[in-house]
């Protein structure tokens, strides 16, 4: 079986939320697009938080879909928020390094 | 560049230029309001460092209305972009000189095929924010597959924000996905929020200038340290 190609999205959300919610935003938002069998596919995870950064982990090919899916939310606990994104990496140690500014 | 930015009014055009250039964007259109709310958005531009351009949206009801609003607003700002909601209104618009974006809205009233797609020559603009609106998003995604079938291969796509707060406003591969999404190459939708705005713009400042006379024909002043040639 050949190996699952990974990218890591850095993202930056404009309101405090924990990684957990976050998870469970972006997988509402994207199966609302893209359905559920596109979401099992990219199998988005949330692999790293740094105050308002995070680096969510999914399938490579999937990432456009991941990054309008991202776009796409608007509203968290009824007030407006905004996820961007700041980067997209191949590797886990650039993520952090954008990350963490190692 | 996005090339519709449509702030409410004058105390959010800092938060909206600041996000605005947090994201990436060098330079915006934003939708006519009045001269003193333009004359801060410039202001408040050059101090974030966000070039603003000028731009007028249209709604006309009918192809009458069109041409007498096109007449009117002629040469008094960058950006002239129409919201087609019938037919003759888009194939009027669609085909005019002095139009530089149709925009086709998710309620409109008439099909896109092929006979009405082989008449449209200007380029087609995407407000990302009708994709935002949980209200409008099925049938927005409806015209803008339609759009990508019919008229991708004929005409430029722009798409742009139509932000009205910093919250609406996305970044450009932000918005360029949104066209990747639907089966356009990554190329072309980043030229979406890149090239073919800014051939607009540059298009039209050259046509804005004392010194364009006709299509191809311009003055040339020596005076000048610049030197524009035909």
């Amino acid at each position: 079986m050949s190996k699952k190609r990974r990218r890591y999205i850095i993202l930056r959300v404009t309101r405090s939320v924990t990684a957990e919610s976050l998870r469970k935003l972006v997988e509402k938002a994207y199966a609302e697009l893209f359905g559920e069998l596109s979401l099992a596919e990219a199998s988005p995870r949330i692999v790293r938080q740094d105050d308002d950064k995070f680096i969510l982990e999914c399938r490579h090919y999937l990432v456009p879909k991941m990054i309008l899916a991202l776009a796409s939310i608007t509203e968290f606990d009824g007030l407006p928020i905004a996820i961007r994104t700041i980067k997209i990496s191949g590797t886990m140690r650039k993520a952090k390094e954008i990350v963490y500014g190692e | 560049m996005d090339l519709w930015v449509e702030p409410l009014n004058e105390s959010n055009i800092h938060e909206i230029m600041s996000e605005a250039k947090s994201l990436g964007f060098e330079c915006v259109a934003l939708s006519y309001l009045d001269d003193a709310i333009f004359r801060e958005a410039e202001r408040v531009g050059k101090e974030v460092g966000v070039k603003v351009y000028r731009k007028i949206v249209l709604e006309p009801e009918s192809r009458s209305d069109l041409l007498r609003d096109l007449k009117k607003h002629r040469g008094r700002c960058e950006v002239i972009s129409v919201i087609c909601g019938s037919l003759d209104v888009a194939l009027t618009a669609s085909r005019d000189g002095r139009v530089d974006t149709v925009i086709i809205p998710p309620d409109k009233r008439f099909r896109i095929d092929k006979g009405v797609a082989s008449l449209i020559r200007n380029p087609v603009e995407i407000p990302f924010r009708w994709f935002l609106n949980r209200e409008t998003r099925r049938d927005f995604i409806k015209v803008l597959l339609e759009i990508v079938d019919y008229l991708a291969s004929r005409t430029d796509i722009v798409v742009s924000s139509r932000a009205s707060s910093r919250f609406e406003l996305r970044g450009p591969r932000e918005m360029a996905t949104l066209l990747q999404a639907v089966g356009i190459d990554e190329n072309r939708s980043l030229s979406a929020v890149s090239n073919v705005p800014i051939q607009i713009i540059e298009r039209n400042l050259t046509k804005l200038s004392p010194n364009y006379l006709y299509r191809g024909v311009m003055k040339i002043e020596q005076e000048e340290e610049e030197v524009h040639h035909t």
